[in-house]
């Protein structure tokens, strides 16, 4: 495999830190009470990696994530986009993201979103007695306030915002509740996660047998209530659905972003890279070794290529997805699913659904199909 | 101690500090706020499905269904619209498998001081305005907030206190078809 056969590169998620500031009750990230930092050098190492590897052949997004990025100190960021320029002069190939949990937030931050044009994501779970009851300080408090208090800074900045909202068990009653939520806090972009069976989090409260069902009420009667507002909410899983039937793009089965290699480039605080589903990062298992592939500063892409332990890998996720060709009536629309959900849930790359199909993928087309023929039927 | 009727809030709900702050007993000529261990008595730990139909059940409307109440209101000036929102309260309540009996009348009511409200048939009152509403049930008396609504028991004969200032409630009345009544055509839920 060459360089050329692999990427293009689409996403790069940069992990400044493994460190978070909060502890919640469903988080993948194994290392999370690491304090460490990534280095200048090694940041620039990594940003040299890449526009060397020959995988910049596209605009791609550079996301900030895994781990708390604003644990970092705003300067970092300064210093990021000073090294992003020298590969990427005129700011048209890299577009800079940053998922937080917001508690951090305040006028300097601010400052520094618009100035650098970052665009923002944060994680809010909905009213208290969801988002408090998983998204917790080590000494077990709630956070809703202290994020809300960041959610406005940003909005008395102008600064646009989209939120990831997990979804466990609880949270499929509570559709009205946390439409409520996001309309009476000025949120109308919103995604929803799963729960999902990764790294540390070994368990979800989405296995039970009646969870498909209560996870398409659920999502049925959200999107009804998005859909009326006016005006509407932004809904991921809708737009991403609707989005690739209106666009005929149903039906061509294509790799996708997570089991493509080299679509997304992982980097961890320490300069060790990897490829695939980001959660993969940082872990390792008795089977593969480090799922990380090598390091910024020593391997060069074309030397992980022919790699005994990526080979095996990509070998390992395209059987999988060939199985998901074989077995599943929706591998047209998500093209074989991310390798991450497949090892966490089923224990091998080479297999086929996962709770996460079932529910971020099957259920979510489903519904928002039936939202578009419904509106159809209707015009 | 009297056997009160026991109070939880509906599965699949969430109203903070409830039911304990809206849970009066009668005392002497009056009503005080229930004791913890009148509480512990009134309100189960947990129900099973089946106890849950002999119990009061609390819930609330979500925000956006109330105001989009008084949103009709005041679009439609006499209640035209009344039968929409209705329809929606119904389609919100059966999400929550909280659902109204099949054929239920909902009535809209102001009810003003010096009012009395016909309890025969009552399947649940729900508070449309901002004021607290006070609804007595079998030695206890139960208050609801804005937006808040009690599910009763079939057995049970509740009565919905007046307002104690000039300010009318407003009242969504859930009611049980009578045997053999009518049914509405239009199907409502």
């Amino acid at each position: 495999m060459t360089n050329a056969q692999v990427g293009p590169l689409e996403l790069l998620v940069i992990q400044p830190t493994p460190f978070c500031n909060l502890d919640c009750s469903y988080c993948y990230l194994p290392d999370r009470q690491n304090t460490r930092k990534m280095s200048l050098q090694t940041l620039e190492q990594a940003f040299d990696w890449v526009f060397s590897s020959g995988l910049v052949r596209q605009p791609f997004e550079l996301l900030w994530h895994a781990g708390e990025p604003m644990v970092m100190p705003p300067a970092f960021y300064d210093r990021a986009a000073e090294l992003l320029v020298r590969h990427d002069r005129d700011g048209a190939l890299v577009t800079q993201s940053l998922q937080t949990n917001a508690t951090l937030i305040d006028a300097e931050w601010c400052e520094l979103v618009r100035r650098l044009k970052i665009h923002m994501g944060v994680s809010v779970d909905g009213p208290a007695f969801l988002h408090d009851s998983r998204r917790r300080t080590r000494r077990g408090a709630g956070t809703l306030e202290r994020v809300l208090a960041g959610i406005r800074c940003l909005q008395e900045h102008d600064i646009p915002l989209h939120v990831i909202t997990v979804l466990t068990a609880e949270s499929l009653a509570y559709p009205d509740e946390l439409f409520d939520f996001y309309l009476n806090n000025g949120i109308t972009d919103i995604a929803f996660n799963v729960e999902e069976i990764e790294g540390p989090n070994t368990s979800s409260s989405l296995l039970g047998p009646q969870v498909p069902e209560r996870f398409r009420r659920f999502l049925s009667r959200f999107l009804d209530l998005a859909l009326s507002a006016d005006p509407p909410l932004r809904v991921r899983e809708f737009e991403c659905s609707a989005g690739a039937a209106l666009s005929k793009r149903l039906g061509h089965g294509d790799r996708v972003q997570e089991n493509r290699p080299f679509a997304i480039v992982n980097v961890g605080y320490d300069g060790a890279f990897s490829t695939y589903s980001p959660e993969l990062l940082g872990l390792s298992s008795p089977r593969h070794g480090k799922f990380a592939l090598g390091h910024v500063a020593t391997d060069s892409l074309a030397s992980v290529l022919c790699s005994p332990r990526f080979l095996a890998l990509d070998e390992e996720i395209a059987r999988g997805i060939e199985m998901c060709r074989q077995e599943c009536r929706y591998f047209a629309f998500c093209g074989g699913g991310p390798p991450g959900n497949k090892f966490f849930e089923n224990g091998t790359f080479a297999s086929s659904e996962t709770m996460f199909c079932r529910l971020h993928k099957q259920a979510c087309l489903d519904v928002s199909l039936d939202k578009l023929e419904r509106s159809k039927a209707l015009a | 101690m009297t056997a009160f009727l026991p109070v939880v809030v509906a599965p699949n709900f969430h109203l903070p500090d409830a039911p304990a702050g809206r849970l009066f007993l009668a005392d002497g000529a009056g009503w005080r706020l229930a004791s913890e261990c009148e509480l512990s008595a009134t309100v189960p730990q947990s129900a099973t499905p089946d106890q849950l139909s002999g119990l009061v059940l609390l819930f609330a409307l979500p925000g956006h269904l109330h105001s989009s109440f008084w949103a009709m209101l005041e679009q439609a000036g006499t209640g035209e619209g009344f039968d929409a929102f209705a329809l929606e309260v119904g389609r919100f309540l059966a999400f929550k498998q909280l659902p109204a009996p099949e054929h239920a009348v909902f009535e809209l009511v102001l009810h003003g001081a010096g009012g009395k409200i016909e309890p025969g048939g009552l399947w649940a009152v729900i508070n449309l305005g901002d004021n607290p509403v006070v609804v007595g049930v079998r030695g206890l008396r139960l208050r609801l907030g804005a937006g808040e609504g009690g599910r009763l028991p079939e057995s049970v004969a509740a009565q919905v206190l007046p307002p104690e200032t000039e300010a009318p409630h407003v009242l969504l009345l859930v009611r049980r078809p009578e045997p053999g009544a009518e049914v509405c055509p239009a199907g409502l839920p």
